[in-house]
């Protein structure tokens, strides 16, 4: 499946950006579903469920049509079921390699790096202070990038707590950035 | 450190993501060896608990929960039921019967104890007087033993009024029956004492009158 979204519009038709709330709403109660069917628990089950909503976001631009959307929800869903289980019994955290870090990283002095690594580590550190229910939240708008309305729509949670979650959730990191001596 | 700094201001504000995995889309051969994975843990879980597999576990504990709601209103209307139920069969004070139901009932009572018991007495006291009177019938008459027969008598008949009017006010009182057998046993031994009494007191004066008789007629100073 191609998720590559530069020039999607100018060949042919994909997801508009304002399309994805309505279709994330319709989407959530099947994807609650898949979850609860493989834990049997409503907490988890909306973990996997937002964290499957979240990684559609990211591919959201590159899908051609709803129907694949749908599809791509379900299988991520069922994805994240998996590694949240593997999650449990392994209790491995994700290393936090990638791409676009090692390209940037290449092109600075091994200060550069050291220095950024350690601040990605105290960022990391203050987000996990937080509640998960915020954690989520502030991986949709910090990471994903995603507007309140949509993170409304993935979330089931209304607009307005959505931004007072967020509020919170930035003071509780300043917080801990500021204890670190990064702010 | 001014780049950090401007870097992580961004952070907080939305526009520079520091852990892009987190929102990276897996590759298709991770999604379909995950999905493959899934269905196969679904359906084993299915399998092993068939009877449940449909219900999703809020479903399931509201079924437990309004089973165990159920059980215990069973359990509480049994309770009560048999609260309600026991005094009736196996109350441990008897309940005063009413006028209408005891009336047979103390009848049958106190006829049976004043047929069997009080009758008995009464009938024996009767034979005792007759034989008394008899005695006295063989032996002379005299004065004392004409006062005596005199006082035996009204005695001996007010007893037997006495336990036969007693039957009367057994059968219009709702009193126990144990009260009854107690005031009649009272009266019986009352009567038997009263009769032995006066008995006692007849032979005895018969007796005498006897031996005066006897001495009388053994006088040889007396003229025949």
């Amino acid at each position: 499946m191609a998720h590559n979204i530069t020039g999607c519009y100018a060949l042919f038709y994909c997801m508009a950006p304002a399309e994805f709330s309505p279709i994330a709403l319709k989407l959530r109660p099947r994807l609650m579903a898949l979850g609860l069917s493989f834990f049997g628990d409503e907490e988890a089950a909306e973990d996997a469920a937002q964290e499957a909503l979240l990684r559609l976001w990211t591919a959201w631009q590159g899908l051609p049509a709803e129907e694949d959307a749908e599809r791509l929800a379900v299988r991520l869903t069922k994805h994240a079921c998996i590694d949240a289980k593997r999650r449990m019994h392994t209790e491995l955290l994700v290393p936090m390699a990638n791409k676009t870090t090692k390209t940037e990283a290449s092109q600075t002095t091994a200060a550069d790096m050291l220095q950024e690594r350690e601040m990605r580590e105290a960022v990391v550190q203050a987000v996990s202070h937080l509640r998960p229910s915020e954690r989520r939240l502030w991986t949709m708008f910090a990471e994903a990038q995603m507007e309140t309305t949509q993170i409304a729509a993935a979330t089931g949670i209304d607009v307005r707590t959505v931004s007072a979650m967020l509020s919170s959730a930035r003071r509780k990191i300043k917080n801990e950035l500021k204890k670190g001596g990064w702010l | 450190m001014n780049l950090e700094k401007i870097k992580i201001e961004s952070y907080l504000e939305g526009k520079l993501p520091l852990q892009p995995e987190l929102t990276a889309v897996p590759s298709d051969e991770e999604l379909e060896a995950a999905e493959a994975e899934f269905d196969s843990l679904v359906a084993q879980a299915r399998s092993q608990a068939p009877a449940e597999a449909g219900l999703q576990p809020a479903r399931r504990a509201s079924l437990r929960v309004r089973a165990w709601a159920g059980l215990s209103f069973i359990a509480a209307a049994s309770v009560i039921l048999a609260f309600i139920l026991w005094p009736q069969s196996h109350s441990v004070v008897q309940p005063m019967p009413s006028a209408s139901t005891a009336a047979p009932v103390l009848a049958n009572n106190t006829a049976s104890v004043v047929s069997e018991s009080d009758t008995h007495a009464v009938a024996d006291d009767c034979a005792k007087d007759a034989a008394a009177e008899s005695r006295l019938k063989s032996l002379p008459p005299t004065s004392v033993q004409g006062a005596a027969l005199a006082e035996a008598a009204p005695v001996s008949q007010a007893n037997t009024k006495r336990g036969v009017e007693q039957q009367e006010p057994a059968q219009q009182k709702d009193v126990p029956n144990d009260y009854h057998a107690a005031e009649l046993a009272a009266i019986e031994a009352e009567t038997l004492a009263a009769l032995s009494a006066v008995e006692a007191e007849v032979l005895q004066e018969a007796v005498e009158a006897q031996q005066q008789a006897l001495a009388t007629c053994n006088s040889p100073n007396q003229p025949s």
